[in-house]
């Protein structure tokens, strides 16, 4: 029971997040009855389930707010901002309750309260028995084919009271095929061996009928097929008669009235397929968990593959050669289970904004695309901060009130839009505000105050802009409950670098600030150069990687004196990782150079040797190592050694203060060129 | 649920008191498979059952293949209004099954 | 077993650091490998040695030789990494910690050890749970956990190697300052 009660709990959260979303279409969207279907499907569901794993509180309460819905549904109740802050305010009390957390049972007596009243008088809670009432639909017929799974009755369901709801919506004629109930010897009692059809003729929707079988759906398979209403009745009789005097069989005469109704037989199988294909819930542990292991895999294949070319053996190199295959196709596969559309946590953010709007007086409307782009599951969690972060700070700050934007010749509500695309190995997040924008001058001199810049720097508008990712730099005027307490930013930024991602603003004063997220698609592979410096490994994210270069020894020592060195004409950044890691085997005559371009800027790393491309699974290094600067984590090496992996981003900080420690001369003179 | 084995007529009637549902089948299965391996053939009294759900019936139908296949006597002497619903409601004609 | 069943013998992994005995409770025990080759972790402090693989995992390697304040470990064919699984601030972390040898497990019951003395002491009292005795030799039973918890590099009291000192006099010598 506890193990139901835990998947219930995280069913019923799923569920409240659906509702959330609905009803903030429903706001804008009242009329649309399909939504109001959908928002009255998620609260009865939430209200059944909870019911049946003692969640009485949650079933007591969610009864109401259904019942509400259903008097929507058919047309008794008109959907209003006020009927929709109040059920959001119930949902947030439901999820209160599913969570187990403390209830104020007096607010949830008042609400519930409240739902009551909103229902029209003397209208019964729920609409029971063979419903004719105003806002149905002219009858039509439905064929049904119900074909539970070996275990309905274990799942507390039982077909006589389906059935029974079936005949509450209008004339149901109802067939039991016994055709596969084994004799006793061969039976198991408590498995479900009977199918049915049922000819329904009624004016409820399709989404009525599909609710009868709500607790039954994962157990069955369901085909609801609405049909010709003409002289089915007729046919089916006829039918009848054969069947009962045993002429033909069930089947025989399913597909006769198959081939009737449409003309040609369909394609039965095909469409049974089509309803049945299921999702089951895995827990993401033993995601992480096979994640692992493939990791593992991938590792002793690569050993594998080393070997057999070491021995040259040619019955071995292709058998390597196969494990390499699968090994890759398995990695692919297993990774991509992690994936999941970033739509659902866009959907997340619709409320915030909604809330966040109404609390500062302002208007503004989400709008998102891109919501299939696929990420990995652990990134899109650690994704969720950073953004409503963003988002906040741009209804802030950005987004001005009505009477400005008007006053501007602006629309009066404010737009966020939320995009997101594939860009190459990467996931590109866009997050625009039409806003205010930047203003650079008051960021200026906002820099010049906290000391991070001097007074008579002439930083470049990008140098400005990145500025405001500098640790206590707010350009609000003011300290606000929402944002602008001058932490933000920086953590956005450190996060985002976390994660191998980086963070870039575009604005323009009076329209609008965009930030834009760059992420790998997962955190768990990474394609690198491998590469080493005095005999240690060294993993590069090829994403960051322009091109490799040499320079001998007396070239390499001025670059690392200047901090810079010249590359196709321009001066950029220059910084020795040897000298940086203090690594102290004496370096080689002919030093390698990694061209890296970072934040839109070149810089360029010492090297001793690269080695070659590298793809692996990344490990954390733990939180003993969490505060190594310039590296992000490890990789495990074909001959099973540990290879660190580089923190670009980080390196290119210590490169630029390097630079800038070396004098402004430098400085000036990069700039220059 | 209780079963109780009597005679009558020279045939062995088993009568089922109490509910008949998924609670109960895996019983009732062992109990009519008994009868069936020694007495050949049997009579079941369901007037005195009070609930019966779909597992239920189904249990009778499966008592008739095995009859049927067999080629044993089988037939149910009579039924409770709680049987007869059951068998109803899920599309079944009772003279099909309890005759 | 007759009286001393009711106070269960634990069994400890013995293994030796430069000339002294330690034990660890084998509970805190996970594996113990021969010496491999660690990858340095460039940055980091001195005692930290890198990071090996075990089994998939990347795990960290603190030589136990430069934590208790004697010369880096070299490798012999004796040095094993005895891979213990620590809380760190209540989070469980699995480390690997070098040792000149690993010698045996042993059975001591709780009666056969001894609180660490006050005074005397080579190494710093918090760090031990106890004195064993094992064939009549001393065997430092460690307080693991503690040892690095701590952000000492040293175990060993600075410049206090053999000589007979106070801890609480130390400690006190400490505040007031």
């Amino acid at each position: 029971m506890e193990d139901h009660r835990a998947a219930y709990k995280e069913e019923a959260q799923e569920l409240l997040s659906d509702l959330e979303s609905g009803l903030l279409e429903l706001e804008e969207k009242p009329d649309d009855e399909e939504l109001i279907a959908r928002v009255f499907r998620t609260l009865h569901t939430i209200k059944g389930s909870g019911a049946m794993f003692g969640f009485d509180d949650v079933a007591a309460f969610t009864h109401e707010i259904e019942a509400v819905f259903d008097a929507i549904r058919s047309g008794r109740l008109a959907v209003t901002k006020e009927l929709v802050d109040q059920a959001l305010a119930a949902r947030d009390l439901i999820r209160r309750m599913v969570a187990e957390e403390a209830v104020d049972t007096t607010l949830a007596a008042d609400m519930m309260g409240r739902f009551r009243r909103m229902l029209p008088d003397a209208a019964p809670a729920l609409a029971a028995g063979p419903a004719l009432e105003e806002g149905q639909d002219a009858p039509a017929s439905y064929h049904i084919r119900f074909a539970p799974h070996a275990d309905l009755f274990r799942t507390g369901n039982s077909p006589d009271l389906i059935m029974g709801e079936l005949r509450e919506l209008g004339q149901a004629q109802i067939i039991a095929h016994l055709d596969m109930v084994p004799p006793l010897s061969d039976m198991r009692p408590e498995d479900c061996n009977i199918r049915w059809e049922i000819m329904l003729r009624t004016g409820r929707s399709m989404s009525d009928i599909r609710d009868v079988f709500i607790f039954a759906e994962d157990n069955c398979d369901l085909e609801i097929l609405p049909m010709e209403s003409k002289g089915i009745e007729d046919r089916r009789r006829i039918g009848e008669i054969l069947l009962a005097r045993g002429e033909i069989s069930a089947e025989t005469l399913e597909e006769a009235l198959r081939i009737q109704e449409t003309g040609h037989p369909a394609e039965p199988r095909a469409r049974q397929v089509a309803i049945t294909v299921s999702s089951i819930r895995v827990p993401a542990e033993k995601l992480d968990f096979l994640v692992n292991l493939v990791g593992e895999l991938v590792t002793v294949q690569a050993n594998l593959t080393r070997k057999s070319r070491l021995l040259s053996d040619a019955e071995l190199i292709s058998i390597a050669e196969e494990v390499e295959r699968l090994t890759a196709s398995l990695r692919d596969n297993t990774m991509g289970l992690r994936m999941l559309p970033i739509g659902a946590t866009f959907q997340k953010f619709r409320r915030l904004v909604r809330d966040l709007a109404l609390e500062l007086g302002k208007e503004v409307v989400m709008t998102t695309s891109g919501e299939d782009t696929e990420l990995d599951k652990n990134m899109i969690e650690q994704l969720n901060d950073p953004l409503v972060h963003i988002i906040r700070n741009e209804i802030d700050h950005g987004i001005e009130p009505p009477s400005a934007r008007r006053a501007l010749g602006k629309p009066s509500h404010g737009t966020i839009h939320l995009a997101a695309s594939h860009s190459g190995p990467n996931v590109r997040i866009r997050v625009s505000g039409d806003g205010a924008g930047i203003d650079l001058a008051a960021a200026r001199s906002k820099a010049v105050e906290r000391g991070l810049i001097q007074r008579d720097a002439r930083p470049t508008d990008k140098e400005l802009l990145d500025l405001l990712f500098a640790p206590g730099f707010s350009t609000a005027k003011r300290v606000t409950d929402v944002s602008g307490r001058g932490v933000g930013m920086d953590v956005v930024k450190r996060r985002i670098e976390s994660l191998r991602g980086t963070v870039d603003i575009e604005t323009e004063k009076g329209v609008g600030t965009t930030l834009v997220l760059s992420l790998p698609l997962t955190l768990a592979i990474i394609d690198g150069l491998l590469v080493s410096i005095g005999g240690t490994y060294f993993v590069i994210p090829l994403s960051a990687v322009e091109e490799c270069l040499e320079m001998a020894r007396a070239a390499a020592e001025r670059a690392r004196d200047r901090g810079m060195m010249s590359h196709r004409g321009h001066l950029i950044l220059y910084l020795s990782l040897r000298e940086f890691f203090t690594i102290r085997e004496a370096a080689p005559a002919i030093e390698r150079v990694v061209v890296s371009e970072i934040k839109g800027e070149k810089v360029a790393f010492g090297l001793d040797q690269v080695i070659g491309h590298h793809q692996t699974v990344i490990k954390p290094l733990g939180r003993v190592y969490r505060d190594i600067e310039g590296v992000s984590g490890a990789t495990i090496l074909g001959d099973g050694s540990v290879a660190l992996i580089l923190d670009m981003p980080a390196l290119f900080e210590v490169a630029e203060k390097k630079a800038e420690q070396r004098g402004e001369a430098g400085r000036t003179e990069r700039a220059r060129l | 649920m209780s079963i109780t084995t009597g005679s009558r007529d020279g045939e062995t009637v088993m009568k089922i008191e109490g509910p008949m549902s998924i609670y109960e089948v895996t019983d009732l299965r062992e109990a009519m498979l008994e009868h069936f391996r020694e007495t050949g053939g049997f009579v079941l009294d369901l007037a005195a059952v009070d609930a019966c759900d779909t597992a239920g019936v189904q249990l009778l139908c499966s008592a008739r293949v095995s009859a049927r296949r067999k080629d044993r006597p089988f037939k149910v002497l009579a039924a409770s209004d709680a049987v007869i619903d059951a068998i109803r409601g899920i599309g079944l004609s009772p003279s099909e099954l309890l005759d | 077993m007759t009286e001393t069943d009711i106070t269960q013998a634990t069994q400890y992994l013995t293994f030796k650091v430069g000339e002294e005995v330690f034990a660890l409770d084998v509970i805190q025990v996970r594996e113990v490998l021969d010496m491999s080759p660690i990858t340095r972790v460039p940055r980091s402090p001195e005692f930290m040695r890198g990071v090996i693989n075990v089994r998939g995992s990347v795990v960290p390697v603190v030589d136990l030789r430069l934590k208790f304040g004697l010369t880096k470990t070299e490798s012999t064919v004796d040095t094993r990494i005895v891979v213990i699984e620590i809380g760190i601030d209540g989070e469980a972390t699995v480390l690997g910690a070098l040792a000149d040898s690993v010698d045996e497990v042993i059975e001591m019951e709780p009666d056969r050890i001894e609180p660490p003395p006050r005074i005397g002491m080579r190494w710093r009292t918090e760090f031990i749970k106890g004195i064993g005795k094992h064939n009549e030799a001393f065997v430092i039973i460690l307080d693991i956990d503690r040892v690095f918890s701590s952000d000492e590099l040293a175990l060993v009291e600075a410049e206090t190697s053999g000589v007979e000192i106070d801890m609480d006099a130390e400690a006190g010598a400490e505040e007031g300052a």
